[in-house]
């Protein structure tokens, strides 16, 4: 009695979004965007700051890898008149085409039918996007009123999310989860980790999740904000069309 | 501190070492670097609330501590270093997953052998356990991490300092705060940068802040353990707040990219003291009255006393920190031993005696009221000045320093040479983690989440 | 008659054969001899419960009197039966636990046939006591040299001690009842002359001396070790065939002997029963060997009858005929439905040892995959001895419980509560029956190999253990299925001993059964069986017609690791919650071991040993006897005179 007495009294905290606008904090450091008209000396101590090379000096202006970039804030500091961070949240990637990738998804979501099943597995993370993926179910987000339901077995699961980048102890379990899930299946990673390897030296670690199994989304950020995953989600699932496909490292 | 290199043999350091700790110092932390005259040993420990360390080179095998304590770190030294110890461990290594064909621990033909993870049900870090149990509860259980090893010691190397702290927040994200701090501060004792007063307050605040959503997270994750999916909504509710919180004032949601080494990479005391003024009341409140009802609900009590009990003993013997080590009376916070972050008071270590489940929840209760307090005296405190001070040029220099993450005893050293050439840590994870193994034997097979859940450990930090 | 007596003759002949013909010639004769003679068995029970009793004398000083009334015949039936499967059985090849060309086997098989049928038509007290020392002998044969278990030796020394006992009880106790006399009839009504003291510690003899073959407490420690250390084959008929003769001697004394039964003697059956049922199954469901398990779910078993033999005595002292006659129809349709059950079950064995190398559940499993017909046979006997319907164990205890469930007509408070406890016991024994079983089968023969060696099982292509195996299998399910017309067929054997036509009562309402009075309750098993199947047929069918998704093969999930067969359930685990509830039960079957029998047996070591000294060797101690002795016989000669 307890409990439902102050549940009432809360009132409704959920978001509506993706159903209405939601806004992160006016600050938030979202991915790193280049200003047009900086000097080339300050694009280039901008990239020299950057830890996981994500900024792409070979095009002109340079060119921000947004599943590299971990949304550090650095280049932006170093370099105010030639990187900003953007304060947008909508940042799932889709490798290559975007067109048929998306019609890809929205066929293959349309057969999940209204509700769908996540699993989830720690590919080899720094626990905060763990924690930011089970933010998704706390009442601010509650992804369960999308008909998204968390399944211990990946045997139940329609959705992969992965989070980190992929160790090698972690390939072998990753690839026995996804061929453990019956098509159609979706696999979403999470994190700039699970997106490209953002600055894990690729002598000590497997890689990105696309190097064990296909994705389908990826969502950048260290971690990147339950928005993010959710906007990451609601790509997976056909529902909106990304905003922006995977630039070619 | 300062470490300074000493003249002796390993052999002599780990006499040395022993001879502390046979003396009633606790053991911390061993660990090797490798430099042009070979390979070192250093071993530290806390004697009486100041850290010692002792370090040789190594010329051939070297004794064992004979430690609890010390018996993941010499795992380390030999799987991942190279170095040679005298007894050979029996046991499948912790540290490097391994096929864990054929290993008994419990000689009984009755019991049986059950492979946990890594991949498991729920959302949850990547780790194994091999169980032997005869029926439902548990004989033995062997820890058999190692899945999430990602090589960040060694990604240090050759890091621009501005950078470093950016990988020490990977080391462990979700306590990124204590990890870039604890880096930041060995680097600020290696080359003696003194943080500002405004920095340091900073500092303080984000870490008591980090603590709060990090215990939050446990005590979330107890209750939805014990199926109070109420009581876990309305924690994860509080912790989300206090997320918010900081992601309006520092411009992300786990303090991420502001502590730097010499103090923080913008004015992060104002922007906090501007963001605090008006929802640090409201994040208080909300989270003091989901605690309250949490710790009223019978149900989630039941489950949790009695559940995983450690006796003071064996906290000596292992040398646990933290929340475990506090749940069971045993005095161990880094913010005592070293000075509390910014406080205009004492503050007193919150410990509970039960060394069940329950009392470690309790001194995670304990330890969110001290830390809003804590919280408040830095803001009240508002030292003025600026936020970062100038670091000299360096060549050969090296340092250690130790912060209280939410999960313990933190240290990290650091070694330079023209820059940054080694980075050691040792978290509170790794020291803890070994500690499930005297903690779960007649427990059974439901309490294995509850009694997880109450050590509240990191396994990012644990295989780095 | 002559059936019986070809059915003798054809079991002394396949003896002498598989002692002297060397090679598989003479195992092979050995189990004919058994299948043959199993057969005329039956023929003989056959013609007795169609046409009455029979008997055959020979020279009265010879003591070789045999006679088949219909409660003899009953068991001439239900033993021939198990000799004709286990005798099929060995036709085929040698089984693995057979020590040498395995002719011990068939000799002891056709011992074991053979010694059980002549205590059951044996009509002479002397006879009796040979047959059932005889029955022990073939026991210890069976046990020490027929199998390969180095433990054989000590176990069958310690079958025979309890067997041997038993036999000394029996002789005590035709002696306390008749005096003088040696024919069975004779002696048995010469019990009614005899004082209630006195009877009543011949029946607690008898119930010694029968109770201790079919393990009833604390006499069930030798049945795990005997019964492992003889070959599954032998042990396949010592359990199925020779326990019988255990209720048959109760049922013979109980129900046979002269004048006003007490109602003590009933209840103390009963009692007796209950409490092996119980503690029989507590131990079943902690073994870990398929075999022990077998052997402990014949104590519970053992119990059930016991039970129902209990409930036709006290019928009887009670004056209740027709509540009598349900007790004994029940008690007969459990031993029937058992011993075809326990029979197969060992034969199974016998199969999974040959082709998996254990029947330890440990080292099994998956065998469902390899040994399919062997899978599907343990599931029929399992389903007979867990009673569940349309088996011959669900039979038979239905129809105990229901003539438990008439204790409201005793009219006798005691009785009544022992009825009611008793109910409740057997209730609690099939609950845990359940768990031993699922254990067997599932631990056993599911989920995949635990080893290489039962990986490695590839059932043998034999006719004769498939027909042996099947038959069992039909046999456990058709007696239950058929219990209507088992009852008819054992008519005259309910209605000689209940004294009143009981079976017409059962069988009113046929093919229902009910417990002989009308109204209270019916079942159905044929029904039952029809149901059943049915409904296993319709769901195959709509399987085959139903298109099914289209599917993929994977790999099991485990936690993202490869799968590891050893990481499957023991059946240790499986069992664990049930021997930590019944913790006290299962820690008393080594109290009984030592508290009861260790003292025993130290007693009478130390009496032994006092005994020894006077037999030190010394030529001058043994003349000193003689003296003494001539003394004292010249002091007492008068008096001795006189007396």
């Amino acid at each position: 009695m307890n409990w439902f007495l102050r549940g009432l009294s809360r009132g409704i905290l959920t978001t509506r979004y993706p159903g209405g606008r939601e806004e992160m904090p006016a600050d938030w450091r979202g991915t790193a965007a280049v200003l047009p008209g900086a000097p080339p000396e300050a694009y280039e101590r901008g990239a020299r700051a950057c830890l996981s090379n994500a900024i792409d000096l070979t095009h002109a202006p340079p060119v921000v890898l947004r599943q590299r970039c971990f949304q550090c804030g650095w280049c932006a500091r170093v370099a105010p008149d030639a990187y900003a961070m953007r304060n947008e949240y909508e940042l799932s990637l889709i490798p290559t085409d975007l067109a048929t990738t998306q019609a890809r998804l929205a066929r293959r979501a349309s057969s999940l039918g209204r509700s769908v099943f996540v699993r989830h597995v720690d590919g080899g993370s720094d626990a905060s996007c763990d924690q930011e993926v089970q933010a998704l179910f706390n009442p601010f987000y509650d992804l369960n009123r999308l008909g998204i339901f968390l399944t211990a077995t990946p045997r139940h699961a329609d959705l992969l999310v992965v989070t980190g980048v992929v160790t090698r102890a972690m390939a072998e379990p990753l690839r026995r989860t996804y061929e453990a899930m019956p098509d159609p299946k979706l696999v979403v990673a999470v994190g700039s980790a699970a997106s490209s390897g953002s600055i894990y030296a690729p002598q000590d670690v497997l890689g990105p999740v696309d190097r064990v199994v296909p994705v389908d989304v990826k969502v950048p950020g260290a971690p990147p904000a339950p928005l993010s995953i959710l906007h990451g989600l609601w790509v997976a699932l056909g529902r909106v069309a990304a905003h922006a496909r995977e630039a070619p490292e | 501190m300062i470490v300074q290199r000493a003249d002796a043999t390993a052999r002599q350091a780990r006499a040395a070492a022993r001879a502390r700790v046979d003396g009633g110092a606790r053991f911390v932390w061993c660990y090797a670097d490798r430099d042009e005259h070979g390979t070192f040993v250093r071993y530290v420990v806390d004697e009486n609330g100041a850290l010692r360390s002792f370090d040789g080179y190594l010329q051939n095998a070297l004794e064992s501590l004979g430690l609890p304590a010390a018996g993941w770190h010499e795992r380390e030294l030999v799987e991942r270093w190279g170095v040679q110890l005298d007894a050979a461990p029996g046991e499948p290594s912790p540290l490097i997953p391994s096929a864990a064909e054929g290993y008994r621990h419990v000689d009984s033909p009755d019991a049986s052998t059950v492979l946990y993870g890594p991949v498991r049900s729920g959302i949850g870090e990547s780790a194994r356990w091999i169980i032997e149990t005869r029926g439902e509860d548990f004989a033995h259980v062997t820890p058999s991490f190692g899945f999430k090893y990602r090589g960040l010691e060694a990604r240090f190397a050759g890091v621009p300092l501005d950078q470093a702290p950016f990988v020490a927040e990977h080391v462990s994200g979700a306590t990124a705060v204590s990890h870039a701090t604890a880096f930041a501060r060995a680097a600020e004792a290696a080359l003696n940068v003194e943080v500002p007063p405004r920095a340091r307050a900073a500092r303080a605040i984000l870490s008591e802040l980090e603590r709060i959503h990090q215990h939050l997270d446990a005590l979330a994750k107890l209750a939805d353990d014990g199926s109070l999916s109420v009581g876990a909504a309305h924690t994860y509710a509080a912790k989300e707040r206090v997320h918010r919180l900081l992601a309006r004032a520092v411009e992300n949601r786990f303090g991420r990219g502001v502590v730097c080494v010499g103090g923080t990479r913008f004015d992060a005391f104002e922007a906090l003291h501007a963001a605090c003024r008006t929802d640090l009341e409201l994040v208080e409140h909300e989270t003091l009255a989901a605690l309250e009802a949490l710790f009223a609900t019978p149900s989630l009590i039941d489950r949790l006393v009695g559940t995983g009990h450690l006796d003071a003993a064996t906290i000596g013997a292992f040398g646990a920190v933290g929340p475990v080590a506090r749940g069971s009376g045993v005095p161990c916070d880094a913010r005592t031993r070293d000075g509390w972050n910014f406080t205009s008071q004492e503050a007193d270590e919150a410990l509970a005696a039960g060394g069940d489940a329950l009392a470690r929840a309790q001194v995670r209760r304990e330890e969110i009221h001290r830390s809003f307090l804590l919280v408040r005296n830095a803001l009240d405190a508002a030292p003025p000045g600026p936020s970062c001070a100038a670091v000299p040029s360096f060549g050969a220099a090296e340092g250690m320093a130790r912060v209280e993450s939410p999960q313990g005893e933190l240290l990290y050293a650091v070694r330079f040479d023209g820059q940054l050439r080694r980075v050691a840590i040792r978290s509170a994870s790794f020291q803890n983690w070994p500690l499930f193994v005297p903690a779960l034997p007649g427990n059974i097979f439901t309490d294995f989440s509850f009694i997880e859940h109450s050590f509240g450990l990191i396994v990012a930090e644990t295989d780095r | 008659m002559s059936a019986l007596l070809i059915a003798f003759a054809l079991l002394v002949a396949g003896f002498a054969l598989a002692a002297l013909v060397q090679g598989p010639v003479g195992r092979a004769a050995g189990f004919l001899a058994t299948a043959l003679g199993g057969a005329a068995a039956l023929l003989a029970a056959g013609d007795v419960l169609a046409h009455g009793a029979r008997s055959w004398r020979a020279a009265p000083a010879l003591h070789l009197a045999l006679r088949v009334d219909p409660l003899a015949a009953a068991f001439l039936g239900i033993v021939g039966a198990v000799g004709v499967v286990v005798g099929i059985y060995g036709l085929g090849a040698r089984t693995a636990d057979e020590r040498g060309d395995g002719r011990a086997a068939a000799c002891a098989t056709a011992g074991v046939l053979f010694a059980s049928l002549l205590v059951c038509t044996a009509d002479d007290a002397l006879l009796f006591v040979f047959g059932w020392e005889l029955l022990a002998l073939a026991f210890y044969q069976a046990i020490a040299y027929a199998g390969t278990d180095p433990r054989g030796p000590s176990a069958a020394y310690l079958t025979l001690l309890l067997t041997h006992g038993a036999a000394a009880g029996l002789l005590a106790a035709f002696v306390v009842v008749g005096h003088g006399t040696f024919g069975l009839p004779t002696l048995l009504a010469a019990g009614a002359s005899a004082t209630p003291l006195v009877r009543g510690v011949a029946f607690a003899l008898f119930l010694c001396a029968f109770g201790a073959k079919v393990g009833i407490l604390p006499f069930p420690i030798w049945m795990a070790r005997g019964y492992t250390a003889a070959p599954s084959l032998v042990a396949a008929m010592m359990a199925g065939g020779a326990l019988n003769v255990g209720f048959y001697g109760i049922a013979r004394v109980g129900l046979g002997m002269s004048g006003a039964t007490p109602l003590w003697w009933g209840l103390l059956v009963m009692a007796c029963g209950a409490l092996a049922a119980f503690f029989g199954i507590a131990w079943a469901a902690v073994q870990r060997d398929a075999r022990t398990l077998a052997a402990y779910s014949s104590v519970e078993n053992a119990g059930i009858v016991l039970v129902g033999l209990g409930v036709a005595i006290a019928a009887r002292a009670l004056d209740l005929p027709f509540l009598c006659g349900i007790g004994v129809a029940a008690a007969l349709a459990h031993a029937t439905a058992h011993a075809l059950a326990k029979c197969t079950l060992f034969l199974a064995c016998a199969a999974v040892r040959a082709d998996a190398g254990t029947t330890s559940f440990q080292e099994l499993g998956g065998l469902w995959r390899s040994l399919p017909l062997v899978t599907v046979v343990v599931l029929a006997a399992a389903g007979s001895l867990v009673a569940l319907p349309p088996s011959g164990g669900f039979a038979g205890e239905w129809m105990t419980l229901e003539a438990l469930l008439q204790a409201f007509r005793t009219g006798n408070v005691t009785a009544t509560i022992t009825f009611a406890l008793s109910g409740a016991t057997i209730g609690i024994a099939a609950g845990v029956a359940i768990v031993a079983f699922v254990k067997l089968v599932g631990i056993g023969f599911l989920g995949a190999p635990r080893t290489p060696a039962a990986e490695r099982a590839s059932a043998g292509r034999d006719p004769f253990r498939g027909a042996a195996l099947v038959l069992g299998a039909v046999g456990a399910l058709g007696v239950g299925i058929l219990a209507p017309q088992l009852i008819s067929a054992l008519g005259p054997t309910i209605d000689g001993l209940a004294g009143v036509p009981a079976t017409a009562r059962i069988l009113a309402d046929a093919p229902v059964i009910e417990p002989a009075f009308a109204g209270f309750s019916s079942a159905w098993p044929l029904g039952l069986g029809l149901v059943v199947g049915g409904f296993a047929a319709a769901f195959a069918v709509l399987v085959a017609l139903i298109r099914r998704p289209r599917s993929a093969r994977v790999p099991v999930w485990t936690s993202g690791e490869a799968y590891r067969p050893w990481t499957q359930y023991t059946g240790v685990g499986y069992a664990n919650p049930t021997r930590v509830i019944l913790d006290l039960a299962v820690r008393a079957r080594a109290w009984v071991g030592v508290a009861v029998w260790n003292r025993i047996g130290a007693a009478f070591l130390r009496a032994a040993d006092v005994v020894r000294e006077t037999q030190s060797g010394v030529i001058a101690l043994y003349l000193s006897y003689i003296l003494v002795f001539t003394i004292v016989m010249l002091l007492l000669f008068p008096a001795v005179r006189h007396w």
